[in-house]
């Protein structure tokens, strides 16, 4: 029982940073119908700047913030510069794109803050606390509170503000927005940025339990791509529900089968979904249209 | 040859179809008409195995064919034309009309690799013909053509010429003088006229009551998904319902 | 059709281009470059004519080079055999995963894709016991009855012969009737599915067809380099790739060995400058991608030959 519950907890803990990841795939794609491969990027900003931040004497909660700062305008650039310019373009055009601006912002990366490997001090402490023989790090927690006051707040922004309900407007139908005086582009610029900060913060919460690294954003972002696929792509809560399954399967399956096989298991799982149901868990299943 | 039976669609709340017996008659004209939103492109995509009816069934020949896939359904002897133009713009005119021929090559993958002599002589038969096919829509200047750079008249004929090259025994074609100017729904209706010449069964769902009339022996007039009325053209022409529901106020007044 | 002048121009290239080369390293990169384009040209039927999106391709390229790896040093068969296992597995893998890979569509299919060849790479990580696992392994000597070719120049005929008859498959595919079927499923599924086009069929074939073209130059790379790691069906990997034919051009056979080329030697020139190269790297695709989305070839074959061009 102990075991499980430790697997549970780190099942819990790593999905919550999935969902956040698969949140920022989910708000980019219903803004713009993109995925933007280079959300890997933004959690990896996320953490990497904290550290140097913090390392540099600033207070954590202002590392941090500098954090969520530095990648929100990496979002916003990375969409005025080179997403508005191609934005008729093919699938894999833009697919290509993000994945430029991917190793772009891994190159600057890794020129600013070298290869090594870094690790961010836990916000508060190190001490372990046990529930029921397993051991909870308080950075866990965390991990789990930030992440659901993220969830709240996007609820929030979606139901209750303005630049909210646009963007919903604009994923369920583009022209009708725009007759109704939507502005696609700040729609479109709002979603990268909100990504941006999204992953940020995803990363600034996951800096202390595993390293961080330039090239760390990679796996992560792509374990984003497949928890937002998982949970049917453009679906808020099915980003969220996607990222937690995907963080249990990978914690049960490293506990209890293989932990070599750990890294493939979202990869076999989102390949069984898509078998069985082409638009994942929770995607609409609408008609095509001749 | 063709029969409908009970034949109805559902997306999710929209009854789109509902209960529609109809039958085809190989070798004549036949035209679906109805106001927007009637069903009738519904009507054509369940005949062609776009959709999968939700009640009732299709038959061919006698035979249930409801559900079957687009391409079986086309080696079955039905092709078609689209509403919205499905041409493949970075393939010559020719190469599209070919295109329609496919059921007729051979398509083996290891013959299409080296190119055998077979394959390329087949190839060759198939280009002439569909150069004649472009000869008989009238479209022949276009053929080296790429679709995406030609006029919208053009291509509505390319889709006809493209689904002749099937050799079909149905032809559907959705409506094909939307769009068109006058003299061009003129020849279209010359174009339809001879195409039921070759002894194939056409049917065609329009909005021009002219060339609706002109062309058709039988009309199928559906609303709100439901048969409203069926008959000659003259029958559903003098129909009261048809005239409250469809024709109305053109004809009341 | 007009394929043969360019079939028979690319074949006087190929073999002039040894004796106008100065040295072996340029030979070495344009070797590298040819293998790339092997697998390249296989991509681009998939993703350029028939329009299906693969993210995974080194996964097939990383069966071939381990067939040849694992078959001839642990197994003991001949280089040819082992060359050619790897082709029939990564067919029948391809064939396999087709139909409910391939029913995908857009951002779907790119996952599937993606999720099938980080699959593979994991595998051939985690299987140390037949491949060395992260570090690699070596690779014996390709030798075809008793010849073994070695040295940058008998390299070059090796790997060029093989670029020019996947260059020749391809073409013929393309103006084949399959080949205006994949098109056409690319251009419209209705259209093609309205005449008889069963585009399952199809995108499988030309899926399988890309798969092996993958493993053989997998195979070759194996034997030319002599090592393998798992970095050769890794996702980067299968994004260089996917790089190579979109840079190049889609729909381009032209375009997939222009493509090739620019993408193998750009990070050799730019390798000094550590972090840099990926800089240039990810800009040069953001600029190349914003200015000529359908690539290098078409666009530029459309600017100055008029655009009926179609290498």
């Amino acid at each position: 029982m102990a075991e499980f519950l430790q697997f549970l907890f780190s099942g819990v803990t790593s999905g919550s940073i999935y969902a956040l990841a698969a949140l920022g795939f989910a708000i980019i794609f219903n803004a713009s119908g993109v995925i933007n491969f280079a959300q890997g990027e933004f959690i990896m900003l996320g953490g990497m700047v904290s550290v140097f931040l913090a390392a540099a004497g600033l207070a954590l909660p202002f590392a941090v913030l500098g954090a969520v700062l530095v990648a929100v305008v990496a979002g916003l650039v990375l969409e005025k510069a080179a997403i508005e310019p191609a934005r008729s373009a093919e699938t894999v055009t833009l697919i290509i794109i993000t994945i430029g601006a991917s190793i772009l912002i891994q190159g600057v990366a890794q020129i600013v803050f070298g290869k090594g490997q870094h690790a961010l001090r836990p916000f508060s402490g190190e001490a372990p606390i046990v529930i029921g023989g397993a051991s909870l790090l308080p950075q866990s927690l965390w991990v789990l509170g930030v992440s659901a006051l993220m969830v709240a707040g996007l609820w929030l922004f979606f139901n209750r503000t303005l630049p909210g309900k646009a963007m919903l407007a604009v994923s369920a139908n583009r022209l009708g927005a725009e007759l109704v005086g939507i502005d696609i582009r700040r729609t479109w610029l709002t979603a990268f940025g909100l990504s941006g900060a999204l992953g940020a913060v995803a990363g600034a919460l996951a800096a202390p339990i595993t390293m961080t690294s330039y090239d760390a954003g990679l796996m992560l972002g792509l374990k984003g791509f497949v928890a937002a696929t998982l949970g049917g792509l453009g679906s808020g809560l099915g980003a969220v529900a996607g990222g937690l399954i995907l963080g249990l399967l990978e914690a049960m399956t490293a506990g209890y089968v293989s932990s070599a096989y750990k890294d493939a298991v979202p990869f076999v799982a989102i390949l069984l979904v898509l078998f069985f149901l082409p638009r994942g868990l929770f995607g609409s299943r609408a008609a095509e249209r001749v | 040859m063709l029969a409908l039976e009970g034949v109805g669609m559902r997306f999710g709340g929209v009854q789109a179809l509902a209960g529609v017996d109809w039958r085809v008659d190989a070798g004549r004209v036949h035209a679906v008409i109805g106001p927007n939103g009637a069903g009738k492109t519904t009507l054509f995509n369940v005949i062609t195995g776009v959709y999968r009816p939700t009640q009732g069934c299709v038959l061919l020949d006698g035979q249930d064919v409801s559900g079957l896939p687009p391409d079986r359904l086309a080696a079955r002897g039905l092709a078609r034309t689209f509403q919205n133009l499905q041409v493949v713009g970075a393939m010559s005119a020719e190469e599209n009309v070919m295109l329609g021929a496919h059921l007729c090559l051979s398509q083996g993958t290891l013959a299409s690799l080296l190119h055998l002599p077979g394959l390329r002589r087949a190839d060759r038969e198939c280009r002439a013909e569909a150069l004649e096919w472009l000869r008989f829509t009238g479209i022949a200047e276009y053929a080296g053509r790429l679709a995406e750079a030609m006029p919208y008249g053009a291509l509505k004929r390319l889709e006809i010429a493209r689904a002749m090259a099937a050799r079909p025994r149905v032809l559907f074609l959705d409506e094909p003088a939307a769009g068109l100017n006058q003299s061009e729904k003129l020849a279209m209706r010359e174009l339809i006229l001879a195409i039921a010449d070759k002894g194939i069964t056409v049917v065609l769902v329009e909005h021009d009551m002219k060339l609706v009339m002109g062309v058709s022996e039988h009309i199928l007039v559906l609303d709100y998904g439901r048969k409203l009325a069926e008959g000659a053209a003259a029958e559903v022409r003098a129909n009261p319902e048809v005239i409250a529901a469809y024709l109305g106020e053109a004809e009341a007044h | 059709m007009a394929r043969w002048p360019w079939l028979t121009g690319f074949a006087l290239l190929l073999a002039a281009l040894p004796w106008a080369v100065p040295n072996a390293y340029l030979l070495d990169v344009i070797n590298r470059i040819g293998i790339n384009a092997i697998a390249v040209i296989g991509l681009n039927l998939v993703m350029g004519y028939a329009g299906q999106v693969s993210l995974g391709h080194a996964g097939f390229f990383g069966i071939g080079a381990y067939a040849s790896a694992v078959l001839t040093s642990r197994y003991g068969w001949p280089p040819l055999a082992a060359l050619a296992g790897g082709m029939a597995g990564a067919g029948a893998l391809a064939f396999a995963v087709a139909r409910p890979i391939l029913r995908l569509k857009g951002h779907y299919l790119a996952m599937a894709t993606l999720g099938l060849g980080i699959i593979l790479s994991i595998v051939i990580t985690n299987e140390a016991g037949f491949t060395g696992g992260p570090d690699g392994m070596p690779v014996d000597a390709l030798s075809v009855a008793g010849f073994s070719p070695s040295g940058e120049r008998q390299w070059y005929f090796v790997i060029a012969v093989c670029l020019w008859c996947a260059a020749w498959l391809a073409g013929n595919l393309v103006d084949s009737p399959m080949g205006r079927a994949l098109r056409a499923l690319h251009g419209s599924e209705p259209a093609a599915r309205s005449v008889g086009v069963d585009t399952a069929r199809y995108k499988a074939r030309v899926f399988v067809i890309a798969a092996v073209l993958a493993s053989l130059s997998g195979s070759l790379f194996a034997h030319y380099v002599g090592f393998v790691t798992p970095q050769v069906a890794s996702f980067m990997h299968s994004i260089e790739l996917v790089t190579m034919a979109v840079v190049g051009g889609l729909a381009s056979i032209g375009g997939s060995v222009a493509g090739a080329a620019l993408l193998t030697v750009l990070p050799q020139a730019l390798a000094e400058f550590e972090g840099w190269e990926m800089v240039a790297f990810g800009a040069l695709l953001i600029l190349v991608m914003v200015l000529m989305p359908r690539g290098l070839v078409p666009t530029l074959a459309r600017r100055f030959g008029g655009a009926r061009a179609r290498a």
